[in-house]
């Protein structure tokens, strides 16, 4: 119906769109969030009282008539499955937690309820700092429960070295953070790369070994396969200030460099747990392919992803705004709405061959974004490349006229 | 199901009912046009499959009509969802079980 000229010229609009709105929402997302921390700890304080803050991590809430702090407000960071857990914890001048609250949470909204809802910051009301904190575990949620229980120590800890004069925090080491299984992903992406590169007549067979090891490692095992929330972690940079789980955003940045090597996509043949789940479940109902080339196909999917990076950005909350049934499928966390839409892709995968891969899911369009700028940046090299030589070869020529001149 | 009305909690029943109805006279007659080969032990899986399948109907509904929204849908969900996939492999093994299976 149109020209590829036309069709490729609203493509360069649509993705030079994508990446002014991605811009906008990072950006307002940050006037957003500026005045939002003091506000939230003003709003910690008992009427009455003045706030002073005497560190960058501590507050001093005074009396209105006396002189003497009535309490201190102490601020802590953990760090949790998307980024930062900011805590407020407000001390009483004897050492006695009053108050605590969480100040924001990079962690999906699902696995910080299951936190807040079995009581954790409850139970540490009332004890005294100068002794050390005992906070329990929640089973389902662990890397959302450290993060939190590292913030409340912090905060604490922030209190008890400036009022009290000593500390009772260990020191973590970075590398703590990196684990068996992020060595794991980078030795499977390059099986899969191996695998798909290989003209063996097992071929079949060995992807086959490697999408059901990765369904078992990266998705019921540890729930690590990404999504729409690591790539808003990604290009939100909050990975920078630590994360609790670094195997989905490697996965992620290995499939990104790969695209942008060769062209190529690994992951979803080779590596998706969920797509694993879809090709054994096609393989027990004799699922029939089919392709869906439709416009609203193509663009819908497309739109929900940006939509998606955009709020996560301005939120600074990726994780809050996946709409994938990973979470579901392999943890049994998420809401209602993403409960019906596993059982769907579950129960449609018997049928028709990787429903979610062909429909929504963010795979296709981020791999289309990258190849099409891919491409893009290759015409503009190619083009620069070909005016370069152009002007050579004239000069060339003008060269050779002038010396055939200068001989005659 | 219903926990508003009068009229459609015994329809719902009722539908449930036919529907054992026309399983249990239609299962033979479907097993023989498919020449499935059926005997006691394929029988007692399709049966207890079966059983399951509307015991977790009848429990999910019921639920739903407790007002326990989230857990009728959950249990239908989840259990449901093994089932259709408990059943889809039940039926892959009943083909392949053919006697005259290539």
């Amino acid at each position: 119906m149109y020209s590829k000229k036309r069709i490729d010229f609203w493509k360069k609009v649509a993705s030079l769109v994508s990446v002014s709105l991605l811009l906008l929402a990072w950006y307002c997302g940050s006037i957003r969030i500026s005045d939002n921390q003091s506000d939230m700890v003003d709003q910690l304080l008992i009427n009455g009282e003045l706030l002073t803050q005497i560190h960058p991590r501590l507050y001093q809430g005074t009396s209105a008539n006396e002189l003497s702090p009535v309490e201190f407000i102490g601020l802590g960071s953990g760090i949790g499955y998307g980024g930062i857990t900011e805590v407020a914890v407000t001390v009483s001048s004897q050492g006695d937690i009053q108050r605590v609250a969480v100040l924001s949470s990079k962690d999906t909204s699902s696995y910080l309820d299951k936190v807040l809802q079995s009581n954790l910051m409850e139970k540490i009301l009332g004890e005294n700092i100068k002794v050390s904190l005992e906070i329990d575990g929640v089973s389902g949620a662990t890397v959302s429960t450290n993060a939190l229980t590292d913030a409340i120590k912090q905060a604490a800890d922030s209190v008890r070295v400036q009022v009290f004069g000593f500390s009772m925090l260990e020191n973590e080491e970075p590398v703590s953070h990196f684990r068996w299984l992020d060595l794991m992903a980078i030795a499977m992406f390059t099986m899969a790369i191996l695998v798909n590169k290989t003209r063996h007549r097992k071929k079949s067979m060995f992807n086959w070994a490697i999408l059901l090891s990765s369904m078992c490692v990266f998705g019921f095992y540890s729930s690590s396969l990404f999504s729409s929330s690591t790539m808003g972690i990604l290009i939100s940079g909050a990975w920078f200030s630590g994360l609790g789980n670094y195997t989905s955003l490697i996965l992620l940045s290995l499939v990104i460099l790969y695209i942008i090597v060769s062209n190529r996509n690994v992951y979803c043949t080779s590596l998706c747990p969920f797509g694993a789940t879809q090709e054994c479940l096609a393989k027990l109902g004799n699922a029939k392919t089919t392709s869906l080339t439709n416009f609203f196909f193509e663009w819908f999917p497309r739109g929900l992803l940006l939509t998606t990076l955009c709020l996560g950005l301005y939120f600074r909350n990726p994780a809050s705004f996946s709409y994938e049934p990973f979470g579901i499928m392999f943890g049994m966390i998420g809401s209602i709405y993403l409960f019906v839409l596993t059982v769907l892709a579950i129960v449609t995968s018997l049928v028709v061959k990787r429903p979610w891969c062909r429909t929504l899911c963010p795979m296709n369009p981020m791999t289309d974004f990258i190849r099409f700028n891919r491409q893009w940046f290759k015409s503009i090299l190619n083009k620069q490349r070909a005016k370069r030589e152009i002007m050579e070869a004239n000069q060339m020529a003008d060269v050779a006229v002038k010396s055939n001149e200068v001989s005659k | 199901m219903f926990p508003q009305s009068t009229l459609l909690d015994p329809l719902f029943w009722m539908v449930l009912g036919a529907i054992q109805v026309l399983v249990f006279t239609g299962a033979n007659q479907w097993a023989k046009e498919s020449q499935l080969g059926m005997n006691w032990w394929k029988w007692s899986v399709v049966g207890f499959w079966w059983l399951s399948f509307i015991l977790t109907i009848a429990g999910a509904f019921t639920l739903l009509g407790e007002n326990e929204g989230n857990a009728g849908w959950y249990v239908l969900g989840f259990v449901g969802t093994l089932l259709v996939i408990g059943g889809a492999a039940i039926l892959k093994v009943l083909v392949l079980l053919k006697p005259n299976h290539p």
